[in-house]
């Protein structure tokens, strides 16, 4: 059997599951939340749902991970099938192939725009747009029509990530995250220090922090808000991708992941809540006051890329400022990218027995072929169809099938024992009614939630035009057929191997 | 500042801290208590001449 690889440090698989969980959300998603969800008192779920959904389904992932990779299996299928002896096993983890390619299919493109939008805040391209129309207009141009340049920064971003994973999980993805979320931090601190000392006629950071945290206590009475959290809480620990999993396989079985899991979980809050909570909103507030409401709701890019850059035209050294923030979403997508494509590389590796190069080459093949239409036809709803597919349901039902594996096939006693092997904290005991009982329900509400409220509209076409209706049927036939493709993967290497199919 | 909305900071940058000092602690210490009889192996090794 050929020995698999293994992480260098402690520490290094704990900065890379954190810098897999530090996204671009992390610095405009949360922040926008905030704002339009209660301020302060938004926290009070948001703390809730880290407590009874974020750490409990770290501590799963990771727990189900290092079993599987005893085994030598790195991803969902092989993981699935070494925990449960059903034939059904593998098929339900190739939803921890998909979910995960599927994001990377159009989350590249969106990193490679802060490589971009870096690259003209130093060459002074971006500040010389001076009102919030023409830096839409500079936005859209950008955006909508790639080969006017966001290409090549495509094109960049997408070879670097690749290399980086060729590289190895030592010497690539360890590597990386031990350098890029030391700078991720710097920057971060010292945006934050620039908005601290930022002033507009009378208006202070102080008038912004208020604006982002002043609780409004009616909102925590709306099962909205409750759910937003949630999901927020979800989409920021990199839970429920099949990322964790493949991460935690290349783990000692003695290797503690307990206190692990949550040191990583912690590391991504601080970004979050500390750093994420301190920038955007606030140094929008100074320059727009009450308007900050409406740009938030303007949705995460229109404040990253269009309000941020008002904001660095205003101030002096702008465009220092300007390239700082832009490299600081980079970093931080860039670390988030190469993780979700490490489970595909696990599966050709592991169960197809390929060599590195070759898994790499061929998941490389599949992610160019995929990101084109997430490039040429962002315009058209494509984007939105995967982010749907991808990064919304298949991770919601991915987590509840890890969840009720961990807690209700493997017995919830067995999967305890197996999170505490080697463990360097003791978790306190009512974490396991929390993990059978309260995080699948929880699970379950808030897939219902997304599916009523954002599932079945996007099903029956709601709202789509004429001229979209070709792009859209044509993206979910080819998600449907990429399904397959991956579930006849599997059938394949099993039957090869004389298994119960 | 709004004394309620300093309230809300002050406890979600306090869960956060201490949450990240829990977690920082117990690592540095767990470490700490792995690399003591290394250090000691590596001392004996020394004064052997090895």
């Amino acid at each position: 059997m050929r020995k698999r690889e293994r992480w260098g440090t402690k520490l290094g698989i704990i900065l890379a599951v954190a810098g897999s969980a530090v996204g671009i959300g992390n610095f405009l998603r949360f922040p926008g939340k905030v704002a339009l969800n209660g301020g302060g008192a938004f926290m009070i779920p948001y703390f809730i749902s880290f407590l009874i959904l974020g750490i409990p389904l770290s501590w799963v992932e990771w727990s189900l991970g290092r079993y599987g990779g005893q085994f030598s299996h790195g991803s969902a299928p092989g993981i699935f099938h070494s925990i449960w002896k059903n034939k059904i096993a593998k098929y339900l983890g190739v939803i921890g192939l998909f979910g995960p390619l599927v994001i990377f299919f159009y989350y590249v493109y969106i990193e490679s725009w802060s490589l971009g939008y870096a690259f003209f805040s130093i060459t002074g391209k971006l500040l010389k747009n001076s009102n919030p129309d023409s830096m839409k207009k500079f936005l859209e141009n950008f955006q909508l029509n790639p080969l006017n340049g966001a290409y090549y920064f495509f094109l960049i971003t997408f070879i670097l990530n690749f290399y980086i994973l060729y590289r190895g999980i030592s010497k690539g993805i360890e590597k990386i995250c031990e350098i890029g979320m030391p700078i991720l931090a710097i920057l971060g601190i010292l945006l934050v220090v620039r908005v601290f000392t930022l002033r507009s006629g009378e208006r202070t950071v102080v008038d912004g922090l208020n604006f982002l945290w002043m609780p409004d206590f009616k909102a925590i009475l709306e099962p909205k808000v409750w759910l937003e959290a949630a999901g927020q809480i979800f989409f920021t620990l990199s839970v429920g991708i099949g990322v964790i999993l493949t991460y935690a396989s290349y783990l000692d079985r003695k290797s503690d992941i307990a206190l692990s899991a949550l040191s990583s979980s912690a590391t991504n809050e601080f970004f979050e809540v500390i750093i994420g909570g301190s920038f955007v909103i606030p140094a929008a507030f100074i320059f727009f006051g009450e308007q900050t409401k409406s740009i938030a709701e303007g949705g995460i890019f229109n404040l990253g890329f269009v309000t941020m850059p008002l904001v660095f035209q205003k101030i002096p050294l702008g465009s220092l400022i300007s390239f700082l923030w832009f490299v600081l979403l980079f970093i931080a997508g860039f670390t988030s990218s190469i993780s979700i494509l490490q489970p595909a590389i696990s599966f050709f590796e592991d169960e197809f027995k390929f060599s590195k190069s070759k898994s790499v080459l061929i998941t490389a093949l599949i992610c160019f072929i995929f990101s084109q239409p997430a490039i040429f036809f962002i315009d058209k709803g494509v984007v939105d169809e995967l982010d749907f597919w991808g990064g919304t349901l298949a991770l919601v039902i991915f987590a509840l099938i890890e969840v009720i594996i961990f807690a209700w096939i493997l017995d919830i006693e067995e999967s305890w024992k197996e999170l505490h092997i080697g463990a360097d904290i003791k978790i306190p005991e009512f974490f396991k009614f929390i993990i059978k009982y309260v995080t699948p329900i929880y699970l379950i509400i808030i897939l219902l939630y997304w599916v009523i409220k954002n599932g079945i509209p996007l099903l029956i076409l709601k709202g789509v035009s004429k001229e979209n209706l070709p792009y859209i049927l044509g993206i979910r036939v080819a998600l449907f057929l990429f399904f397959i493709l991956l579930i006849f993967m599997v059938r394949y290497i099993w039957k090869k191997r004389g298994e119960v199919l | 500042m709004k004394i309620s909305a300093l309230i809300f900071l002050i406890f979600s940058w306090g869960v956060i801290i201490l949450l990240n000092i829990f977690c920082f602690y117990n690592l540095i210490k767990v470490h700490a208590k792995n690399i003591k009889p290394q250090l000691e192996i590596e001392r004996e090794l020394k004064e052997k001449g090895i």
